[in-house]
């Protein structure tokens, strides 16, 4: 109820032209100093000095004399002559600006017991040339008055004596304090400083601070919107709102003060961007709704290139690298202002990939390149690729080719790639037979370069004859050409690259048919008495002839004829030749021909060399053709017990019988002769003969 | 013609004053009355003092004052200068070198004078006054001497 009666109070004193004094009781709203603005949103806290105790209270912070009384000196509030005490700020300094006397006089208060003066003062002390000249005669100090109406006369509660050498506690700041001396206590008595005397203006100057005089009260304080018996407050207004501090005292004394928090609306950052995006594709940002053309619209591309736009926007603004951006858009107005971010996803372009991602292919096929990464594909036209927008594309390139796709997303993200077909060479095909032509049956090495090399390779000789020889997978295979003819020879291979090729050799192996060479000799023994021999051609298929009768001392030892006889002059064994041949191939056929001598050899069986009678007597072969000449003849003669009893290299030297020059005993012996007869051939005969005494 | 024939006249006085050291005067408080009482003469200007209460109860001032009062006897329009010093408490409570507010200069045409008051608004008054003791106050330094040195006598021209 007390509440509710004091709240009537406010509200009727609150249109009534309160000033921040009245009478006893003082109010001022401290912070803010002056009517300030704020954001919708924002607080603000509200301070207030208010108290029926403090009649006065001025520290000059803000530059003026403050309430509660007045000067007739003109003070400074630039502390000339240096600062006050730690925190007091700006002090109220009595320079230059007049001469003297020189006062500062309170309004009147009701003063009582109890009440009490305090301040902080100084008198200059020649800290500088000008407004701080030191006072220092007798009657140059402060004095600290009261006056009771109707004001005539002043009477001091204090003086300050300056002193000539201007320094002591008076010419550094000090506090002060007074109680109001009983005689001073009134209704409406005023308080001042005052400098009677001075030597000028430039002379003498002083200043005072943080001057409070306080009288004890019973007090009640109000806030306009509410808040009581508190000096601050935080308020947030939605509107612009004159807020009032009042303060009430016991003897009905108030006073107020107010302060007015202007609210400005907080301009809007909303605002839009066209993300995702790509690199270096434009994002458009812009408000979201209408610009205030009394905002100011500041925005933060977080390093985006702006391409176009200004101002309020909207703005085109890319980014050359991939990654998420944060914008932010602050707009201000006045001291209010918002910001906004919004974000803008930077897509790098997309990853183009194809696959095989490299290829090689033989003359005259095809690979299939396969795009991915994209949604739709454009392959750069060439004639040796067939593609769509699918992203396959048949290349059958006739030369190493480089071919390229685009591809495209949804967000119009690009990529592009390349990939290089190779195109292998065509092998090459080198086919050497040895021999390429040859009389049945032809072998053939065939020997093969391939270039590049081949890993696999198929022969068909043209033989088809030959069954499964025919054919091989050798490398260098060796065929039989069994059948005169010409061949055709095939050969496929694939190379390393797996590359085909073949080729065909047509006539590449000519095979000739063989003549067969026979002859048939009149004689194959003849007498050297008749020693012509006639040779009787008997070949097959032979067009020329060639004869070598083996005697080769014998100026008619060969002949060209197809059937031709030889003399031969003398014994021996002979070995005819006969080479036929075709043209292309030939064939020999031999004979052995023996030209003997009649022979006649004797060889007794028993003989008696002991009688010695003439007949007989020498044992010894006889005869013709044979054992002629050195070394063509040897006789050896055992007895019955092996042992060698005679030997002779002469034909014309026979056993006399004896053994050891005696004549041996009665007995057979056993013979071995060896001779050669005019034939020079050696015939050995062996057998027994008998020796007869 | 007039100014050369009168600095003619004044070549003695001038002559005397330049050559002469400067003079003071000195008086004690105990020395002063209610009475103007000659305290020198110098040159034919004659220096009286005596003491008064210089109360100005409008603006709580309670002063006694020695009032200082020059007399002129020269033919001369002269200025007298001097320098005050004070002794307080018994100490010297001016500042030396004398600094230019306790440098007193007036003018006295012949046969004039001028005389201290208690009229903080007269012309001579920090000239012609010397503080001695606050009525209201007992614990306040008061006069114990004063001291007018460096009395320069000079004549000039009206």
């Amino acid at each position: 109820m007390k509440n509710n009666v004091l709240l009537l109070l406010l509200i009727t004193l609150l249109f009534l032209p309160f000033e921040k004094v009245s009478a006893q009781c003082f109010a001022e709203v401290t912070y803010p100093t002056a009517d300030t603005t704020i954001c919708v949103g924002q607080s603000v806290n509200l301070q207030a000095f208010a108290s029926c105790s403090y009649l006065m209270n001025n520290n000059f912070n803000n530059g003026q004399i403050g309430t509660g009384w007045s000067s007739n000196a003109n003070p400074m509030y630039n502390n000339p002559c240096g600062p006050g005490l730690p925190g007091s700020g700006v002090h109220c300094w009595i320079g230059s600006a007049t001469n003297f006397p020189r006062e500062l006089v309170t309004n009147p208060f009701l003063l009582f017991n109890g009440c009490n003066i305090s301040w902080e003062m100084r008198y200059a002390a020649d800290e500088n040339a000008i407004d701080c000249e030191d006072p220092d005669e007798a009657t140059e100090g402060v004095h600290l008055q009261y006056s009771l109406p109707p004001y005539t006369t002043w009477l001091d509660i204090n003086y300050w004596t300056p002193n000539y050498s201007y320094s002591g506690p008076l010419y550094v700041w000090n506090e002060y304090s007074q109680a109001v001396p009983v005689a001073a206590y009134g209704s409406a008595t005023k308080i001042r400083w005052y400098q009677n005397l001075t030597s000028g203006f430039e002379w003498d100057h002083w200043g005072v601070d943080e001057v409070q005089i306080v009288c004890p009260q019973s007090q009640n304080i109000f806030w306009s919107n509410g808040p009581t018996n508190t000096l601050s407050q935080t308020v947030t207004p939605t509107m612009t709102t004159e807020y009032i501090v009042a303060i009430f005292d016991s003897l009905g004394n108030i006073a107020t003060d107010t302060v007015v928090v202007n609210v400005i609306p907080i301009p809007s950052a909303d605002f839009a961007t066209e993300s995702p995006v790509c690199v270096n594709q434009p994002s458009t940002i812009g408000l979201a709704g209408t610009a205030d053309p009394n905002v100011t619209y500041t925005y933060n591309f977080n390093g985006g290139t702006v391409v176009s736009g200004s101002g309020a926007g909207p703005y085109e603004v890319s980014w050359p690298t991939p990654g998420t951006y944060n914008i932010t858009l602050t707009s201000t107005q006045g001291a209010c202002s918002d910001s906004e971010v919004r974000t803008v996803v930077v897509n790098s372009d997309i990853t183009v990939s194809i696959s095989p991602s490299s290829a090689s292919v033989c003359p005259d096929s095809s690979v299939t390149l396969t795009a991915s990464g994209g949604d739709t594909y454009a392959w750069a036209a060439d004639p040796t690729l067939v593609s769509d927008n699918t992203g396959i594309a048949i290349a059958t390139p006739t030369a190493q080719t480089t071919y390229s796709v685009t591809a495209s997303n949804t967000m119009g993200c690009t990529g592009t790639s390349t990939v290089v077909v190779n195109l292998y060479p065509t092998p090459n095909i080198s086919v050497s037979p040895v021999p390429s032509a040859g009389c049945i049956p032809v072998v053939v090495d065939f020997n093969s370069d391939i270039s590049p090399a081949a890993i696999s390779y198929s022969w068909n000789f043209g033989d088809p004859t030959s069954g499964a020889a025919n054919l091989s997978t050798m490398d260098s295979p060796i065929h039989v050409f069994s059948n005169p003819g010409e061949y055709d020879v095939t050969l496929a291979v694939v190379s390393i690259h797996g590359c085909p090729a073949s080729a065909v050799y047509p006539s590449m192996v000519k095979a000739y048919d063989v003549p067969i060479a026979a002859f048939a000799a009149d004689s194959n023994m003849i007498n050297l008495d008749n020693a012509t021999v006639g040779f009787t051609d008997m070949s097959v298929g032979a067009l020329s002839w060639f004869w070598d009768f083996g005697d080769f001392g014998s100026p008619t030892n060969y002949s060209f004829e197809t059937s031709p006889s030889h003399t031969y002059t003398s014994t021996g064994d002979y070995i005819v030749w006969m080479v036929v041949d075709n043209g292309f191939c030939s064939d020999s056929a031999y004979t052995y021909i023996s030209v003997i001598q009649d022979i006649a050899f004797y060889i007794p069986n028993a003989f008696s060399p002991y009688n010695e009678d003439g007949i007989n007597d020498v044992f010894m072969p006889a005869g013709i053709g044979a054992g002629m000449g050195d070394n063509t003849y040897r006789m050896l003669i055992f007895d019955r017990w092996g042992q060698l009893v005679f030997e002779s290299e002469d034909v014309a030297t026979g056993w006399d019988g004896k053994i050891n020059g005696e004549f041996a005993n009665q007995n057979v012996y056993t013979y071995f002769i060896e001779v050669r007869y005019a034939d020079n051939l050696w015939r050995k005969f062996w057998g027994k003969i008998t020796l007869v005494h | 013609m007039k100014g050369f024939i009168l600095l003619f006249i004044m070549f003695p006085l001038l002559a005397l004053c330049q050559n002469e050291p400067a003079r003071a005067i000195t008086l004690g408080y105990e020395q002063l009355t209610g009475n103007w009482t000659e305290i020198s003469s110098v040159e034919g200007v004659i220096f009286y003092a005596k003491k008064a209460d210089c109360n100005h109860p409008e603006n709580g001032i309670f002063q006694e004052m020695a009032l200082i009062k020059v007399v002129n006897t020269t033919p001369y329009n002269i200025t007298v200068s001097w320098d005050l010093l004070q002794w307080l408490d018994g100490q010297l409570w001016t500042r030396l070198p004398v600094r230019a507010e306790k440098k007193k200069l007036i003018h006295l045409e012949e046969g004039n004078s001028l005389e201290g008051s208690c009229d903080q608004d007269s012309d001579y008054y920090s000239s012609l006054t010397v503080f001695c003791r606050f009525l209201n106050y007992d614990d306040k330094p008061e006069l114990t001497k004063f001291e007018l040195s460096n009395i320069i006598i000079t004549p000039y021209e009206k």
